[in-house]
C-alpha cells in the first residue's frame, strides 16, 4: 500500500445558476513515501480542489483517501483535527494566509500550541527560531508582523508554520505562483532540500510545468476535473501520451533564453518555408 | 499609555469642533424650514399684530446671524432654548427623557448585535445549505417589516395573547411608587432613591420596546455578519488556520476579528438610526422618551425642540465614532503599537493604520 492513496475522488458544486459543476471527477492516484507528485493543469482544472479534498479541508462527494494507512474520510472531526499536525498545507497567497495581526513567532508557533500544548514556552520559542532558520529566515524576524516581510519571506514563514509540527506529508498549493522569478527558484530549492532532509512526501500543485519538472518525481495532468495522464515525471514530460499534455508542454514558457531563441528561429524558418510554398502556388 | 491618552484627547478635540459644525448646520437648516412658529402657536386666524408681537418675544424678528450667535452662545452655557409651546427648557427635557430612551434602546441594540452575530454566523457556516436559505428568506421578510408593525405584533402576542407583558402605556403602572424628584428622570430617580420595585417595573415595561429594537435591527446586522463571515471563512487565512488543526472556536474567533470593524461601524450607524426611529417605537408604547418628544416638536414646528433633538442625535453619533475610532485602534495590535509607543506617530502613519 502506497503512503498516500486516493481513489475515485469526486467533488461537485452547484453554481449560482443552478447548474452542476464537477470540479473533481473520479480522480485517483498514489504517492510513495518520500516521493513528490506534481499535479499540473490550467486554472479551473480542479487541482486546488483536489489538494483540499486529499486533506479533507472540504468534504468530498465520493471516493476515499488514505494517508499512511489512515482512512481520512472515516475520521471523526476531533481525530481529524489532531491528525492535522502530520499533514500540512502551504497556500499560494502567502500574505493572505497569514494573520496580519499576529507576530511571526505566534503565527509559526500556533500549530505547536494546538498540538503540543504542554511544551514549555522557552522550548517553543527555540523550535520557532530553529524552523525559521531551517527555511532560510533569520530568527530575528519573530517580533515582526507579516506586513513587514517581503513576499518570499512571507512564503517561507508559511512553510515554517507547516513544518513546525514535523509533518510527514505536505500539500503545496502553487507555493511559488505569486513570487517573482528569482525568489521562486530559491524557495523551490529550499522546498527540495527540506524534502530530502526530512523525508517529506509532497503533493505539489502547479500550473507551471517547469516548476513541476524541477521538483517532482511523478506528474499527474488534470483537465476539466479529470486526470488525463500520470506517471513518472521523466516519462510524462519527455514522451507525453495524452493530447492535452502535449498541448501543455508545447505551450510552456521556456526559461532558458538560448532554447527560446533556437525555437523562435525554427518557427521563423518554418513560416518562411510556408510562405515561399504559398508563393509558388503549391501550398496544400 | 500616555500615547493612548493623547490619542483619545485628540479625537475628543476633533469631535468638539465637529459638534460646533453640527450646531451651525442644524441651526441653519431648521431656520430655513418653511412656516412661522408664531403662526403655528397662535393658530391660522391670528391677528398680524399678535403674530408680530410673539415673533419679537421669541426673538424671531432678529437677523439670522444674531439669532445664530445667541444660540451658539447659549448652547456653550448649556442653554439650548425653551420649547415654544410648553416653555420648558430644552436641556431639562432632554435630561429627563434621554435616560428613558436609553433604558430600552441600549439593551435593544446590544440584543440586535448578539442576535445578528448569532444568526449571521450560523448562516455563513451553513452557506448555501437549507439553514442559510431559510435565514435569507427570514431576514429579508424581517427587513421588509416596519418597526411599528413589529411592535404591534409583539403587543398582540405578549400582552393581549399570552398576557406575559405589562400594558404598553408608559414606563410604569399606576400601582408603582413614585420616587421623589431629584434629577427629573424617572429612571435615575428610581435608581438613586432605591425604589427597586419601580425600577423593576420600568425594566418590565422596557422588555417589549427592547425586543422590538433588537429584532428590527438584528436583520441588517445579521446580513452584514453573514456576508463578512462567508468571505472570512473562505479566506486563505482561515483555511490555513483550519488546515493546521485549530479548534473550531479559535477559527471562529479569527473570522470574527476579520469582520469586527465592520460590525462595530454598523453599530454606530445603527445607534443614530435607532434614535431617529425612537419616535415610532415610543409612540406605539406611549414611552416618555426623546423620540415621542421630538415628534411632537417636529409636527408643531417647535424649533428649539427640533434643534435639541438634532443635538442629541449628533452627540450620540459623534461619541459613537470617537469610541469606535479609539477601540478599533486599540484592538488592532498593528495600530496599538503606533499610538501607545513613546514616539509620537505621524498623522500619515495614524491615518494608514486607521483605514486598514
Amino acid at each position: 500500500m502506497a503512503f498516500i492513496e486516493a481513489y475515485d475522488l469526486v467533488k461537485r458544486y452547484i453554481r449560482p445558476d443552478g447548474q452542476e459543476l464537477v470540479a473533481v471527477d473520479h480522480v485517483g492516484f498514489a504517492i510513495e513515501r518520500g516521493d513528490s507528485l506534481g499535479v499540473i493543469g490550467e486554472s479551473g482544472s480542479g487541482k486546488s480542489t483536489l489538494a483540499r479534498l486529499v486533506l479533507r479541508l472540504i468534504e468530498p462527494d465520493g471516493g476515499s483517501v488514505s494517508i499512511d494507512g489512515v482512512d481520512v474520510r472515516g475520521l471523526r472531526k476531533g481525530d481529524l483535527r489532531r491528525r492535522r499536525s502530520g499533514w500540512q498545507i502551504v497556500f499560494q497567497e502567502p500574505f493572505a494566509s497569514l494573520n496580519p495581526r499576529m507576530r511571526i513567532e505566534d503565527i509559526v508557533a500556533e500549530p505547536l500550541v494546538v498540538h503540543e500544548p504542554r511544551l514549555p514556552a522557552k522550548e517553543r520559542r527555540d523550535r520557532v527560531v530553529a524552523i525559521l532558520e531551517e527555511v532560510g529566515l533569520s530568527g530575528d524576524l519573530i517580533e515582526r508582523r507579516p506586513g513587514h516581510l517581503s513576499g518570499g519571506q512571507q512564503q517561507r514563514v508559511g512553510i515554517a508554520r507547516a513544518l513546525i509540527t514535523d509533518p510527514s506529508f505536505v500539500v503545496l498549493d502553487e507555493p511559488t505562483a505569486s513570487l517573482d522569478m528569482t525568489i521562486r527558484a530559491s524557495v523551490l530549492r529550499t522546498l527540495e532540500r527540506l524534502r530530502r532532509d526530512r523525508g517529506l512526501t509532497y503533493l505539489f500543485i502547479s500550473h507551471d510545468i517547469t516548476t513541476v519538472e524541477s521538483m517532482c518525481t511523478h506528474v499527474a495532468v488534470m483537465r476539466h476535473g479529470q486526470l488525463v495522464e500520470d506517471g513518472a515525471a521523466c516519462d510524462v514530460l519527455s514522451s507525453p501520451q495524452a493530447p492535452y499534455t502535449k498541448e501543455l508542454l508545447s505551450a510552456r514558457l521556456l526559461v532558458d533564453p538560448g532554447e527560446n531563441r533556437a525555437r523562435r528561429e525554427l518557427e521563423d524558418l518554418v513560416a518562411a518555408e510556408q510562405q515561399s510554398k504559398e508563393a509558388a502556388g503549391c501550398a496544400e | 499609555m500616555r500615547g493612548i491618552a493623547r490619542y483619545v484627547v485628540q479625537r475628543i478635540v476633533v469631535g468638539w469642533f465637529l459638534f460646533l459644525g453640527l450646531l451651525t448646520l442644524s441651526f441653519s437648516l431648521v431656520s430655513m424650514l418653511p412656516g412661522s412658529p408664531a403662526k403655528a402657536i397662535l393658530g391660522e386666524y391670528a391677528a398680524p399684530d399678535d403674530v408680530a408681537a410673539l415673533n419679537v418675544k421669541l426673538g424671531l424678528d432678529k437677523p439670522f446671524l444674531e439669532r445664530y450667535l445667541d444660540y451658539i452662545g447659549g448652547a456653550m452655557k448649556g442653554d439650548f432654548g425653551k420649547s415654544y409651546f410648553t416653555g420648558n427648557p430644552v436641556l431639562q427635557s432632554l435630561l429627563e427623557r434621554v435616560p428613558n430612551t436609553l433604558v430600552y434602546l441600549a439593551p435593544g441594540l446590544i440584543l440586535a448585535t448578539v442576535l445578528g452575530i448569532l444568526f449571521g454566523s450560523v448562516a455563513a457556516y451553513r452557506y448555501r445549505r437549507p439553514a442559510d436559505r431559510a435565514f435569507t428568506v427570514g431576514s429579508s421578510v424581517l427587513l421588509a417589516v416596519p418597526e411599528f408593525i413589529l411592535a404591534l405584533l409583539l403587543i398582540v402576542l405578549c400582552f393581549s395573547g399570552l398576557g406575559i407583558a405589562p400594558a404598553p402605556v408608559g414606563m410604569t403602572s399606576s400601582a408603582d411608587a413614585q420616587p421623589p424628584d431629584r434629577t427629573g428622570s424617572l429612571v435615575l430617580d428610581a435608581l438613586l432613591g432605591g425604589y427597586w420595585g419601580t425600577f423593576d417595573s420600568i425594566l418590565g415595561h422596557a422588555v417589549l420596546p427592547m425586543i422590538t429594537v433588537g429584532v428590527f435591527f438584528a436583520a441588517p446586522v445579521s446580513k452584514i455578519v453573514r456576508t463578512g463571515m462567508v468571505q472570512a471563512l473562505a479566506s486563505p487565512q482561515i483555511e490555513f488556520a483550519r488546515a493546521c488543526g485549530l479548534r473550531p472556536f479559535q477559527v471562529f474567533r479569527y473570522a470574527m476579528a476579520e469582520i469586527r470593524g465592520t460590525v462595530m461601524t454598523y453599530f454606530v450607524i445603527m445607534l443614530a438610526s435607532a434614535i431617529s426611529g425612537a419616535a415610532i417605537v415610543e409612540s406605539v408604547f406611549s414611552w416618555p422618551g426623546v423620540g415621542g418628544w421630538s415628534l411632537t416638536g417636529v409636527l408643531a414646528n417647535d424649533i428649539p425642540v427640533i434643534q435639541g433633538f438634532v443635538v442629541i442625535m449628533g452627540t450620540a453619533s459623534l461619541l459613537g465614532y470617537i469610541v469606535l475610532d479609539v477601540t478599533t485602534t486599540l484592538l488592532d495590535p498593528r495600530t496599538r503599537g503606533q499610538v501607545s509607543g513613546k514616539r509620537r506617530p505621524s498623522p500619515r502613519v495614524l491615518a494608514k493604520g486607521l483605514t486598514k
